[in-house]
């Protein structure tokens, strides 16, 4: 299935606006199964093996009041 | 009790590609897996247990292909300039496990790609996965 760049984006740039580096509710969740394909949790399919990807800024931190 | 190679080659096998391939290199388990993207450019990342970084940990190596100069870079292409993908976290360049180096080299990889694709279409586009870049770091590079 196809992954939707702008929507990942949207997604992975709003839970860094959050902070929330691994988030708890699986349709905030970015995943990567055992093909290397990045999709959102809710679109991998049951029995996918699956591993959460930690959504955190690569590099420097966001600081307070922009990023860096 | 598990060495960290058994635990390492049992994650690898259940979550990571079955185009992984195992290396012995300087002392070192290296693990390596070609990630094909969305946007149809393949990359070969190895990941290994270094210890000998500030934070020991995992790190993800981009073996291929080459990109530009510019781009080696800590904040425009997430990448050290001895080829280590910067991963974020507390020490950017290790992750605490095998399987979170795995993960984020993988959206690093979705990343890249965007950037490679939109330079060679002539509009490039900066690294779309991070909240602190912007497009003026690749216009006019």
């Amino acid at each position: 299935m196809a992954v939707d760049l702008n929507a990942l984006r949207a997604a992975v740039i709003a839970n860094q606006s959050r902070k929330d580096a691994l988030p708890m509710n699986p349709s905030n969740q970015v995943v990567v199964d055992r093909n290397g394909n990045v999709l959102m949790s809710l679109d991998a399919r049951p029995g996918d093996v699956i591993t959460q990807v930690p959504q955190e800024v690569f590099a420097l931190r966001i600081e307070s009041g922009g990023a860096e | 009790m598990t060495t960290r190679f058994e635990r390492d080659r049992a994650d690898v096998s259940k979550y990571l590609p079955a185009n992984t391939v195992h290396d012995r290199i300087e002392g070192l388990d290296v693990w390596t897996f070609v990630k094909n993207t969305e946007l149809q450019l393949s990359f070969k990342i190895s990941i290994y247990f270094c210890p000998d970084e500030a934070v020991p940990g995992y790190c993800a190596q981009l073996v291929s292909p080459p990109v530009e100069k510019s781009w080696r870079s800590v904040h425009v292409g997430h990448l050290f300039d001895d080829g280590v993908i910067c991963l974020g976290g507390e020490s950017m360049r290790t992750r605490r496990t095998l399987r979170e180096a795995y993960a984020k080299s993988c959206l690093w990889a979705e990343g890249i790609a965007v950037m490679l694709a939109s330079k060679s279409a002539g509009c490039p586009s900066e690294f779309p996965f991070s909240a602190n870049n912007t497009k003026s770091e690749v216009r006019d590079r």
